[in-house]
């Protein structure tokens, strides 16, 4: 479908992202509303000489593309809070094994079955928290169809280029919505690093610059393992340096290109005294009713990271330190405020606002009342 | 002229994991080949050592009983 | 250690460099069926470059990891078949060969056991069955016999024990063997047969943990679990004339399915 313009459900362009990236191997498990995407794959992947495979459950899910990664194909999965969950303990060894792969969230009402079909920001800290260790998580959240596309697009490169899994978070109404969506003629994919058996010796694991990958079948005898390991892949399961070392470099890799990594949209932002912060669709709200305020005469900014995690710390820094209020806006009781309140709680008043009813958009009525008050 | 096999079995204390804790293959060896060695190894075991070679008939047992790749055996042909 | 210039146990060519000691106790079962399984790569004239191992968690993923010198993905608890599934559909031309524990493979992961079998998805699997959860100390598998006192079922182990490859041939495998470490012959030739296989191949094969079921059982030294499975392995022929009450407590061994492959089988 490249080169196309069309009208599109977000899973739909979601997937139609990870084609054009050159994802050519999806496991997944259905769930709802996220099965349009593996759906739509099982359809099309195997026209392009891809495969797809419906695991038996969401932890097959990920273990198949973490093991598909390993032979040098391009992975996702798709799926939804409670299948997030599931997946927890494979993301970190695949984040320990630095596994490139893409991993779509499009959440819905938790906690536990919740609702299946209401959006929500249920796991946007799950995205960064959710499995045990220390480590540092890569998730954008897209607001339309065309960033399910794009965004895709830009969760492949990354994964490719900084060797770990990237999240995708979207949601319900974000999966489900249909809208226009340009898909470019030429895309440029980011290819992964591979090792050669020339440069035998040099590291393939934990170097914050991102080790060439020793992919299987090239005799380069990789010996890839969750266990604590070294540069070359050796568990060493003995001593404490050894996790020292193991755990450092894992979130310095991360840690050193989050200039690159984050990505924080932003507008109306330089005289305005109450600033809209939301991620995904509620930060496509943030901006509309900031521009209605803007309109009733309020100075009114609104801020849109696209980049999730790693957090835009030092982005909100800069763009909050002369308001007077933020008001986080976001579909849950408050998961990135937190985050906001220690970043920015000293500079200004922070608040968090959830819908009035959760599983349901801001309304712009509710959020200037907020503004008024 | 006739020639037997003659078979040396081969063993690297080093690898062998001690006959107190293992000694499969002198459990497995039908011919009495195999001892317990009376010095250490510098795991701090007893590893297996040959008693009298000539009684091997190059079964194989101990071979394929060992968990430690420590026995092997070389053969050779000998006029008889 | 030997080099090259000196004497050297002729599957030690298969081993990784700095890793030839394996991490295994004295008499376990595990180093024995490591060195079936090098011997029909050996008698194959394999070239491990063709190969991909997959491991999991527990004392039989110390087999091929760090061991064998070869392409080896030690994946989370539980999980190789699945990740081994990923490896084989996106590089089918690999052979794939898992190595893991009872435990590992039909206790967390018994759910990818029996929809890889399912699939018939073109593998090999070598089930080290120990009967006991050994890296941890010794608590309960699904495999342990009942009444067996284990660290977690200090009165007793209750509930009967998989019989493992009428499991897995009920789930679809069409290749299933099971030996134990006092057949290494048979191991060997049965992995290599499994290799061959184009479908799932499965062999589960009995080892002896002194340490842990060998103390807890009063089956004691490897030797002596030695012997019992050697006394009490039952070839399939002589199995199939027997009553089932007298096969209480034996093992039957030997090829127990091989069906020729059908055009359906995934990745094959």
């Amino acid at each position: 479908m490249t080169g196309d313009r069309r009208f599109l459900q977000g899973n739909i362009a979601c997937a139609e992202g990870a084609l054009a990236a050159g994802c050519r191997f999806f496991a997944g498990y259905p769930i709802t509303p996220a099965t349009e995407i593996a759906e739509h794959l099982a359809q099309q992947l195997p026209l392009k000489e891809g495969v797809f495979i419906q695991m038996e459950d969401e932890i097959a899910s990920i273990g198949a593309i973490i093991g598909a990664s390993w032979t040098g194909a391009k992975v996702m999965t798709a799926t939804s809070g409670p299948g997030l969950s599931l997946m927890q303990e494979n993301i970190g060894y695949a984040i320990g094994t630095e596994t490139p792969c893409v991993i779509v969230d499009v959440q819905r009402g938790g906690p536990s079955t919740g609702i299946p079909a209401v959006p929500s920001q249920s796991d946007m800290v799950q995205a960064a928290r959710g499995s045990h260790g220390d480590y540092e998580s890569i998730a954008f959240a897209p607001s339309s169809a065309q960033e399910m596309f794009d965004l895709t697009v830009r969760a492949f490169d990354t994964a490719e280029r900084m060797r770990t899994p990237v999240l995708l978070m979207a949601d319900a109404a974000v999966g489900h919505m249909r809208e226009i969506v340009e898909m470019p003629v030429q895309l440029n994919p980011v290819e992964r690093k591979l090792a050669t058996i020339e440069d035998n010796g040099a590291p393939r694991f934990l170097d914050e610059q991102v080790a060439p990958m020793p992919i299987f079948g090239r005799g380069l005898k990789a010996h890839v393992t969750g266990s604590c390991h070294d540069e070359v892949g050796m568990r060493n399961v003995v001593d404490a340096e050894a996790l020292d070392h193991y755990v450092r470099r894992l979130s310095g890799k991360i840690r050193n290109a989050r200039a690159e990594l984050v990505d924080v949209q932003a507008g109306d932002t330089e005289d305005a005294e109450i600033l809209l912060v939301g991620w995904g669709l509620v930060g496509r709200a943030a901006q509309a009713i900031a521009t209605q305020a803007r309109l009733a005469g309020r100075r009114v900014g609104w801020i849109r990271p696209i980049t999730v995690w790693p957090f835009a710390d030092v982005e909100l820094r800069d763009l909050c330190s002369d308001a007077k209020r933020v008001i986080v806006l976001e579909n849950n009781l408050g998961q990135m405020l937190p985050y906001v309140q220690a970043a920015i709680g000293n500079l200004t008043e922070v608040e968090g606002l959830s819908p009035k009813i959760l599983g349901t958009l801001h309304r712009p009525a509710d959020v200037l009342e907020r503004i008024a008050a | 002229m006739a020639t037997k096999k003659h078979y040396q079995v081969q063993i690297d204390p080093a690898m062998c994991k001690g006959t107190e804790g293992c000694g499969l293959c002198l459990h497995v060896c039908e011919e009495s080949v195999l001892q317990r060695a009376e010095a250490m190894n510098a795991r701090g075991v007893h590893p297996a050592e040959v008693v009298e070679t000539d009684r091997c008939t190059g079964c194989g047992l101990c071979v394929l009983h060992c968990p430690d790749l420590a026995i092997w055996l070389e053969a050779a042909a000998v006029a008889a | 250690m030997t080099t090259t210039q000196e004497a050297r146990h002729p599957m030690a060519k298969y081993l990784r460099p700095g890793a030839e000691v394996t991490t295994f106790c004295p008499g376990c079962g595990d180093g024995m069926i490591a060195h079936s399984v090098l011997r029909a790569l050996d008698d194959d004239g394999a070239d491990l470059d063709d190969f991909a191992f997959v491991c999991g968690i527990g004392c039989a993923g110390w087999i091929p990891s760090p061991y064998i010198n070869v392409d080896t993905l030690h994946t989370t608890h539980g999980r190789p078949l699945a990740f081994a599934t990923g490896v084989k559909l996106a590089q089918p031309d690999t052979k794939v060969v898992v190595i893991s524990g009872d435990g590992d493979l039909t206790a967390i992961g018994g759910n990818h056991l029996i929809h890889a079998a399912r699939r018939d998805m073109d593998l090999t699997v070598i089930c080290v069955n120990n009967r006991i959860y050994g890296m941890t100390g010794g608590q309960v598998a699904p495999t342990t016999p009942e009444g067996v006192k284990t660290a977690t079922t200090p009165y007793g182990a209750e509930g009967r024990p998989f019989d493992l490859c009428r499991l897995v041939e009920a789930a679809g495998a069409t290749y299933v063997a099971r030996w134990t470490t006092a057949q290494p012959r048979f191991i060997t030739r049965s992995v290599k047969r499994a290799l061959a296989h184009k479908g799932f191949a499965f062999i589960e094969v009995m080892s002896q943990c002194p340490v842990h079921f060998g103390k807890l059982s009063g089956e004691g030294s490897g030797a002596h679990m030695h012997d019992i499975m050697r006394d009490n392995s039952v070839p399939l022929r002589r199995a199939a004339g027997l009553d089932p009450a007298d096969l209480d407590g034996k093992w039957v061994v030997g090829e127990l399915t091989h069906v020729a492959a059908v055009p359906s089988a995934a990745g094959g």
